[in-house]
Order: C-alpha cells, then sequence, then structure tokens
C-alpha cells in the first residue's frame, strides 16, 4: 500500500500528537502513555482510556504507530498488556506537525501576535 | 484490605459494563486493555487519596461513553458503507437493478401517500390552530337546497347560522361560508367582463380562521349587520391577475348588481375553509342578493329554507365536541319551532321538526371530492405499498443470490474470527445504504409522479387545487417506509447468510455442483411470494379497465354523439324568471337558425350537470304509504324536449311550444315513474299534483318517455316527471337554462357559433359550461379512467418484477446445475428433454404462487367493490385472464434459462467443473 502523505493528517489532533511524542524516545503500553502525557503536561493534559484507544485505532489504522509482537518487558505483571511504537511514518508525519506549528508561530510573530523569542 | 478488593472488583465490572456502549468490534479488541488502563488509574488515584480524583476518573470513563463511544459506532458505520459503495460499484448491473426497483417502490408509495395526506388527512393551509374548529353542516356537501329536509343537515340558512353565532356559548367564533365555489362574471372598472372563482362569507370569517391580511383589512362583526360592499382577493388572483401590484386596493369590480371595493389581499398559501379549492375573491354574506339578483337566500318564508351554508366554530379551550353539539342543536331545534310555528298539521310539523346538526372536527376544512378521493386513493395506496413489497422480494432474492456468491467471502473472515454479529450489521449496513439511496430518488420520484397525479386529479375535479409539500408527516413516511423496506430485504439474507458453517462454506468453493439447498428454497419462496402477490394488482387492474368499459358503454336511453350542452347563468347576469323566460326564447330561436343544427332545446337540469330538483306529489289513484317521502325528481324543460335528446317516447307527446302558459298545464312522465306509480294503468290523462310551499298545481300526463339517463352514469334512473318551462308558477325559478344542441356532424362548428349568438344577445350573459355530451361523459369518468390507468401500470410493473425474480433465481438454479444436465445431456437426453424437465421441476412454484394469490385477490376484491361498476369483484374472467397472463409471463421467465441451458456443449461444461 502507499504511504499517504504526511502532510494530508494535518493538523493532528492534540491526543494523536501526545501520543507521538510518548511513544517517540520508547514502547510503551496504553497506561503508561497515559502516565507519560500527564507528567508531561504537569497533568493538565489526562487521556481517558477511552480517547486513548480510539486514537490508538486510528493511529493503528492510518500507520502512525504499530503494535509489538512481544511484550519488550518480560517483567511485566501482566503479559497480555500491548505495546505500541512510532512507526517512520509517523516520525515524519510528527516532524511535518511541528513544521506547521513553527510556521504558524512565524506568522504570529511577524504580525505581533505573539512577542518574539 | 479485602474490602478493596471487593471495591476494585466492583469499579472493574462497572466500567466493564460501560464498554458495551462501544461497538463490538472495538470492544473486542480493545476492551481488555481500556478496563486495564481505568484499574491502573483508579488505583493511582487511590494511592495519592484524593477523593477529586477518582470522581475525575469516573467522570472520564462517563464522558468517554457520551463522546467517543458515538464516534467510534459512526466510524463502523461509515467502513461497512465504505464497504458497501464497493461492492455496489463492482457490480453496477445489480445496484441499478435494485435501485431502479427501490425508487419506484418508495416513490410510488410516496407519491400517492402525499396525494393520499393532501387530500385526505391534511389540515386547512394557512389557518391558526386548525384543530380547534368545528363543522356544523356537513364537510362532504357543497351546494344548496330549497325547501325542506329531513334528518342530519348538509347545509344551514343564513337565519340559523345568525342564531348560533349570537347564542351559541361554546365557541369563541362562529362563521358561515358559500358551500359551493361560486363562478361569478365580474367586471373591473375600465375592462371587460371575466370570470372568477368566489365565495360569499360572513364578517367574522378571517378572524376566527385567524388570517391576517397581506394587504389592507378584511372584513370584520359589523359586515354582518350592514350592506358592506367589499372584497378581499386571495393572494394568488392579486398575482394572476394584477401582477402583485399593491394599488389594487380601492379598485372597484361589479359582479351582478353590487358595485364592491377591494379592502384587502390574504396571504400566501391560505384557501379558505374548503380544501383543494382556491377562490379568487371573497364577498361579505349581507351582499348575496345583490351579487346574484333576483334571489334572497338570506331570508327565508315558511315552510322552504334557503340552505346553502356551510358553518364553522372555534371551539373555547376545554369545550368538547359533544358540548358543543348539544348546544348548538338545542338553539337549532329551537329556531325550527318557531320557523314551523305556523303549519297546523300535527304530522307535517313533527316530519319537519326531525332535523337536527351533526358537530364534527374541522381541522380538515370541507370537502365535497374528499370521500370520492379517499376510496380510491387508499386503494392505490394498497396497491403501492404491494408493489414495494413485490420490489423488496426482489431485493431480497438478488441479495440472496449475491450473498450466495459471496458465500467463500464470508466463511474466510468467519474463520478469521469476525462475530457473525458483525457480518449481519456489514450486509444489513449494505441493505440500508441501497434503501436510504432508494428512499432519497424515491422522493425525486414523488415529486414528478405527484405532479402527474395532481393533473389527473384535476382532469377530473376543476376546482381541486394542491401543491406538493413536503411536511414532517411525508417525510416520516418515507422514511418510515424506506426502513421497512430495508429491514424486508435487508435481514432475511443477512441472516440465511451468516448462518454458513465455515468450513462447509470454503469446501463448497471447489464443489460447485451443490446448491444451497437452503438458499434455493428461499429464493424460490420469495419468486413464489411476488408471484402471489402480482395477482391482486393484476386482477384489480383488470376490473377497473372493465369499469372504465362498462361506465363509457352505459345505455343512455339516447344517443351521445352530436349532442352540445351549453350552461346558461341568466341570474347573475340580473335576469329574473320572466325576463328569463323570453331570453331563453330568444336565444332558441337563434341556435335553431344556426346552419349544422338539427334540433335544440333546454332545461332546468339539464344533463349531467350536477344539479336536480324535487317536489312533493300526489299522484292520480295512487296512495302513499304513510312512512314514505314524497317527493319525485322533476325538471323543467323548454319546447320538443325529448325529441332534440332523442329519448324515444314510449306514449303520448313531447312537451311542445304550444304549451304555453294559460293553456292546459301538462306533463310528462319516464317510463320508471309510470312503473311506479301507475303499474298496469294507462298514465296518459291522469294527473299529478305538485305541492310547491304553499301552492298545488295540477298538471296533466300527456306523454310517457322511455328512460334517459341525465343524472348519473352508476344509479338506476330514478322515477321523474318533466313540466313546460312557459307553464311554470309565477314562484318558479328560472334562473338558469341548460341549452341541449343536436348537431348534424361536429360540435366544435356549432359551439363557436352559439358563442358568437349568445354575445351579440347579451355580452354579459354568462357562459357556466359549453361542451359536447362526450366531453361531459368523458371528464364523469376521469377519475376511474385515471385509477384503472394507475392500476394497470402497477399491475404491469409488479408483472415485470415478478417475471425478473423468477428469472433471477431459474438462472442462479441452472447455473448450479450445469454439471447435472451436462451429465444428462452427455448421457442422451435432448434439449427439448431439459426444457421440459426444468419446466416441469418449476411448474408446481408458479400454481402455487398462483393459488396463493388467487386467495388474495378474493380477499382483497371487496375492498374495491365500490369502485366497479358492471361487474363483480370475484367475476372469474377478469381473474382468469389475469392468471393466464401471469402464467405465460412465468412460463417465459422460467423457459429462457431453460433453454439456454439447454444449449450448452456437455463436454465444455464437464470440464470446467
Amino acid at each position: 500500500m502507499d504511504e499517504p502523505k504526511p502532510d494530508s493528517l494535518l493538523p493532528l489532533p492534540t491526543a494523536v500528537f501526545h501520543i507521538l511524542i510518548a511513544v517517540a524516545d520508547r514502547d510503551r503500553h496504553g497506561y503508561s502513555i497515559m502516565q507519560d502525557v500527564s507528567a508531561r503536561t504537569a497533568g493538565k493534559v489526562r487521556l481517558s482510556p477511552g480517547t486513548l484507544y480510539s486514537s490508538i485505532r486510528r493511529m493503528l489504522e492510518q500507520g502512525l504507530i504499530e503494535e509489538l509482537a512481544d511484550s519488550p518487558d518480560p517483567s511485566s505483571s501482566d503479559e497480555r498488556r500491548r505495546y505500541y511504537r512510532v512507526t517512520r511514518f509517523g516520525k515524519r508525519v510528527a516532524a511535518a506537525e511541528v513544521e506547521r506549528l513553527k510556521a504558524l508561530i512565524r506568522e504570529a510573530r511577524a504580525t505581533g501576535l505573539a512577542p518574539s523569542a | 484490605m479485602r474490602s478493596l478488593l471487593v471495591e476494585k472488583r466492583r469499579a472493574r465490572a462497572v466500567y466493564r459494563t460501560l464498554l458495551h456502549c462501544y461497538p463490538a468490534a472495538f470492544r473486542d479488541e480493545y476492551g481488555y486493555q481500556m478496563s486495564f488502563a481505568f484499574a491502573e488509574e483508579l488505583a493511582e488515584a487511590r494511592r495519592t487519596g484524593n477523593g477529586l480524583q477518582q470522581a475525575a476518573v469516573w467522570a472520564g470513563a462517563a464522558a468517554d461513553v457520551l463522546l467517543v463511544a458515538p464516534r467510534e459506532h459512526c466510524h463502523v458505520i461509515a467502513e461497512d458503507l465504505r464497504y458497501a459503495l464497493r461492492t455496489m460499484a463492482a457490480k453496477p448491473g445489480f445496484a441499478i437493478v435494485a435501485i431502479l426497483s427501490l425508487v419506484l417502490g418508495i416513490g410510488a408509495n410516496t407519491a400517492i401517500f402525499s396525494l393520499w395526506n393532501g387530500v385526505v388527512h391534511a389540515s386547512l393551509p394557512g389557518v391558526r390552530q386548525p384543530e380547534q374548529l368545528v363543522m356544523l353542516s356537513n364537510p362532504n356537501a357543497a351546494g344548496g337546497w330549497h325547501g325542506n329536509v329531513e334528518g342530519i343537515r348538509d347545509w344551514l340558512t343564513y337565519g340559523e347560522f345568525e342564531e348560533l353565532r349570537d347564542r351559541a356559548t361554546s365557541f369563541s367564533g362562529v362563521i358561515a361560508s358559500q358551500s359551493s365555489l361560486a363562478s361569478w362574471q365580474i367586471r373591473f372598472e375600465g375592462h371587460d367582463w371575466e370570470e372568477a372563482q368566489g365565495r360569499l362569507v360572513s364578517g367574522e370569517y378571517f378572524q376566527v380562521l385567524g388570517v391576517k391580511p397581506l394587504l389592507g383589512h378584511t372584513f370584520t362583526a359589523d359586515d354582518d349587520r350592514a350592506d358592506s360592499p367589499q372584497a378581499v382577493l386571495s393572494y394568488h388572483y392579486w398575482q394572476r391577475r394584477f401582477g402583485a401590484n399593491p394599488d389594487v386596493l380601492g379598485k372597484t369590480l361589479t359582479v351582478g348588481n353590487a358595485l364592491l371595493t377591494i379592502v384587502g389581499v390574504t396571504p400566501r398559501g391560505f384557501i379558505g375553509e374548503t380544501a383543494g379549492q382556491q377562490p379568487d375573491l371573497w364577498i361579505p354574506l349581507r351582499m348575496q342578493p345583490a351579487v346574484m339578483p333576483g334571489d334572497d337566500w338570506l331570508h327565508d318564508t315558511p315552510p322552504a329554507k334557503a340552505m346553502w351554508l356551510h358553518v364553522f366554530g372555534r371551539l373555547k379551550s376545554r369545550v368538547t365536541l359533544a358540548r358543543a353539539e348539544a348546544e348548538s342543536n338545542a338553539i337549532f331545534k329551537a329556531g325550527l319551532e318557531s320557523f314551523y310555528g305556523g303549519i297546523t298539521s300535527a304530522r307535517r310539523r313533527t316530519e319537519l321538526l326531525d332535523q337536527r346538526l351533526k358537530v364534527q372536527a374541522g381541522a380538515r376544512g370541507a370537502s365535497d371530492t374528499r370521500g370520492d378521493f379517499s376510496v380510491s386513493l387508499t386503494a392505490l395506496l394498497a396497491a403501492v405499498g404491494l408493489l414495494l413489497l413485490i420490489a423488496c422480494a426482489n431485493l431480497a432474492n438478488l441479495l440472496l443470490a449475491r450473498g450466495a456468491a459471496r458465500r467463500p467471502e464470508l466463511a474466510v473472515r468467519l474463520s478469521l474470527g469476525a462475530s457473525r454479529g458483525r457480518l449481519v450489521r456489514q450486509l444489513l449496513t449494505e441493505s440500508l445504504a441501497l434503501a436510504v439511496f432508494g428512499g432519497l430518488c424515491g422522493l425525486f420520484v414523488a415529486y414528478f409522479l405527484h405532479g402527474a397525479l395532481v393533473r389527473m386529479v384535476i382532469a377530473s375535479d376543476e376546482d381541486f387545487r394542491m401543491s406538493f409539500a413536503l411536511d414532517p408527516l411525508m417525510l416520516g413516511f418515507t422514511f418510515a417506509v424506506t426502513l421497512a423496506a430495508a429491514a424486508l430485504f435487508g435481514l432475511l439474507p443477512a441472516w440465511q447468510i451468516t448462518k454458513i458453517d465455515a468450513g462447509i462454506a470454503l469446501k463448497e468453493q471447489s464443489r460447485s455442483a451443490t446448491p444451497g439447498i437452503a438458499r434455493m428454497r428461499w429464493g424460490r419462496m420469495l419468486a413464489g411470494l411476488q408471484l402471489a402477490l402480482s395477482v391482486p394488482l393484476l386482477a384489480a387492474a383488470g376490473l377497473l379497465a372493465r369499469t372504465v368499459y362498462n361506465l363509457q358503454h352505459v345505455q343512455l336511453g339516447y344517443p351521445a354523439a352530436h349532442l352540445l350542452l351549453v350552461h346558461v347563468d341568466s341570474g347573475t347576469a340580473g335576469y329574473d324568471s320572466a325576463q328569463s323566460a323570453v331570453l331563453f326564447s330568444r336565444l332558441l330561436e337563434e341556435i335553431r337558425r344556426m346552419p349544422g343544427v338539427k334540433a335544440a332545446s333546454f332545461s332546468s337540469n339539464g344533463v349531467f350537470s350536477g344539479s336536480n330538483s324535487s317536489d312533493s306529489i300526489e299522484v292520480e289513484g295512487y296512495t302513499w304509504r304513510q312512512d314514505r317521502n314524497r317527493d319525485s325528481e322533476l325538471d323543467v324543460v323548454g319546447p320538443n324536449f325529448f325529441s332534440s335528446l332523442g329519448a324515444p317516447l314510449e306514449s303520448g307527446r313531447d312537451i311542445l311550444a304550444s304549451d304555453r302558459a294559460g293553456a292546459p298545464a301538462v306533463c310528462v312522465i319516464n317510463e320508471a315513474f309510470a312503473n311506479r306509480f301507475f303499474a298496469k294503468r294507462n298514465p296518459i290523462g291522469m294527473h299529478i299534483t305538485v305541492i310547491d310551499s304553499a301552492t298545488r298545481t295540477i298538471y296533466q300526463i300527456v306523454g310517457v318517455v322511455r328512460n334517459a339517463r341525465t343524472q348519473t352514469l352508476r344509479q338506476d334512473v330514478k322515477p321523474q316527471f318533466y313540466l313546460a318551462t312557459a307553464q311554470l308558477q309565477k314562484g318558479g325559478r328560472l334562473k338558469r337554462a341548460n341549452f341541449l344542441i343536436r348537431t348534424s356532424t361536429g360540435t366544435a362548428p356549432v359551439l363557436a357559433a352559439v358563442r358568437r349568438a349568445f354575445q351579440r344577445v347579451d355580452a354579459r350573459l354568462p357562459i357556466r359550461s359549453a361542451h359536447s355530451l362526450e366531453e361531459r361523459l368523458a371528464s364523469l369518468t376521469a377519475r376511474e379512467h385515471t385509477t384503472a390507468q394507475l392500476a394497470a401500470i402497477f399491475g404491469a410493473l409488479a408483472l415485470a418484477l415478478a417475471a425478473i425474480g423468477l428469472y433471477g433465481v431459474m438462472s442462479y438454479s441452472i447455473a448450479r446445475r450445469t454439471g447435472e444436465i451436462a451429465i444428462r445431456m452427455a448421457l442422451g437426453a435432448r434439449s427439448a428433454r431439459i426444457i421440459a424437465m426444468i419446466l416441469r421441476e418449476t411448474i408446481g412454484l408458479v400454481l402455487a404462487g398462483l393459488a396463493a394469490g388467487t386467495a388474495l385477490a378474493y380477499a382483497a376484491s371487496r375492498w374495491i367493490a365500490s369502485q366497479l361498476y358492471g361487474i363483480t369483484p370475484e367475476d372469474p374472467f377478469t381473474l382468469a385472464v389475469a392468471l393466464g397472463v401471469l402464467f405465460a409471463t412465468m412460463v417465459i421467465a422460467v423457459y429462457l434459462p431453460a433453454r439456454r441451458a439447454s444449449q450448452l456443449d456437455p463436454i465444455a461444461a464437464l470440464r470446467q467443473e
């Protein structure tokens, strides 16, 4: 199957971007993603299980993340936990989203809407 | 510790229950992970010991159910739809046939329903809170009656309306209107005479109906108390006649002897109190004597009453219909008592007092055509319902056939772990997608069909107006029909197809010689059902067609060809009875002088004009039974009436020019009258006494005419007697004449000459109608004609759909039996034997379908009995023809695939197997 263009998925929903960030540095299971997002945003963004797995379902379909066949952590309390990892395409989409946001900030600064860095 | 564990378990159980709000597929995939994450989240919140945080976790779960679950459901549906569209696009032939039959089915249902809704059910448009309106007169009757009646009143008199308006406390307002839409000759200042349709209405008419004028003002209660020369125009007329010019207010117009000023224009969409009729203008009731010079319908002289008004009341809140009826009747009876107070005969008084009002819901308004239409429309609704059922059976069959082709695919999905529910859902979504698409297109079809249907209605009722309205009820109906169709044709295949055993179905792929026995059984049953449903439709079409034929070939008792009917209304043009008599003689002379005219005469009621008269009579040598109504129908005719009509005289003579005032009073009776009153006696020379109000006039019978059908096509000819116009007593009304012109060739050139001649005599003389008798008869049977045409179209569609259904099933089953047939042929079976074998196997199915259909047709026959004429609903010939047509079509539908099978090359076929 041809990969879609990263731009076609932009702008990314907030939850999706947060999940991408959470799985960027290491493979995580669902609850770990929830914890990571909460910690990273000092509790401001909390993903509920429904939002999380609805986003995961969509991200799997879009090819942004993939599910690992085996648990990377054999000592895990429950081997039925599922782990997710960002794909190459996921990384490209995240990069494209970052570029989009950067451009947006540039625009805001150029018009004086936001202070210059 | 133990309680904490219990609590944890309980929380997870609650969460698992919440998970059922998500689609099954999503739940199966992520449910465990979600409940796991939820438990950990909750445990974390507990560890912090913050109650608020625990509550937040639960709130998050609840919000998920409300926000995320519906989104997931939409996702599944969208996926199914995408899949459905892909499969449809892959087999466009199937999709086109399926959608077309659905579109036609749903479209026809919606169109007929919209008409049914508009004619039979819908409330009056543009009227405030129509549900509060009640009718004190008969909504189904339009017209009027001068004289006396018994029983429930059709119409009220002006005096009775006034009493009710002033004394009834059940209503917040009472209004009256002329029950029939009048055609007036009117003239706007500086223009020629032209025709307009209008109604006389009481002062508070517009207020009680809750109509605010678009321009100017409407009438008021004061307009009931004094003559008020005003007119209010309808929006349509204002648009059409005045190009929506606001300067129309203050302009004057003449109607009869009245000079009226236009004071207002009603808002768009308002038609008044009668459904399906759009008046051009309204005039206050008090203006009646001026509008119709020579007639006073506002005042009655005992014992005769002028009954011509519809009366509506707006019920006060919390007043029941029963209370309003009781009060109205009390007022009405008191009025009767005082009106008939002067009648001395106690028996006659009791008879005259036997009258009452029936108060009924008035939201739908009055309509004298609604009753007729509702029967044919309800029958048509049933017919298109059957048609939709047949279309659904076809679709179910097609889906079954396609489902069988998809068995391997479904089996693969089942064996890969897809749940049966998921597959049923998938198949139902496809059916629903088909149905919704069919429903949307059906609305368009309905829009165009509706136009054609309304034209059909208008053809049979010139005053009828109706527009297509997408009201909630109709959309609801279409929606319900669409869903019902989807369920009907979707459920059975979904259930059948998913009943497969994955292992067997996968193996089946490689052994195509094994037919899906169950599928075949269902397919054959559906084809049989279609056949059965088609029988009543075809039989009904046949019965209606023969009814039209019978009506068009009714024995009139005189030749129908070359007869011209011209209706002149001299009363409206200001002529009184005496002047009218002179006018009619002069017109008759003019007509008789015209080239191409063989004979001419005129009468008051005319031929199939819709009006009739009756009077109380005494017949020499005949004693009335005590309880019998002593009325007999009569008509007042000009000289040589019967010879002009072409109705032969049984004995005696015609009414002649010599039967003038002063000469001995004579009359002619018809055969029915002779049989009724003079059984075995010779009526010639006997006498009839006509009792009109207080006068008694004796007429000698000079002729007996053969029964001539001049009133209705369907009913038997009634006893009737005919008087000479020139011998009418002073009180006798003669304000209109129906000229009867027998031409030697075509009627059209004579009609043109007649119009010119009348114009010469008096330019403002209104010609109410002018047409040949054949045209009149055609318009009388127009509704039956269109109903029969529609039934024939629906019958043909049913036949086609049933044929397609059977053809499809047979093609499929023969394709599955290719191997068997090839072996038979390889063993020496000839083509003819193969065809005979297949026909033999199918004949049972066809015969069973036809037998069931015959039973259905008999059961349904009483529904259309009232629509038929000259034929019984169980007519065996019609049924036999319908069955024969169906049988022949079905044999062809089976023969075609059978012949194809018989021509296959056994070697090639077996190799392919």
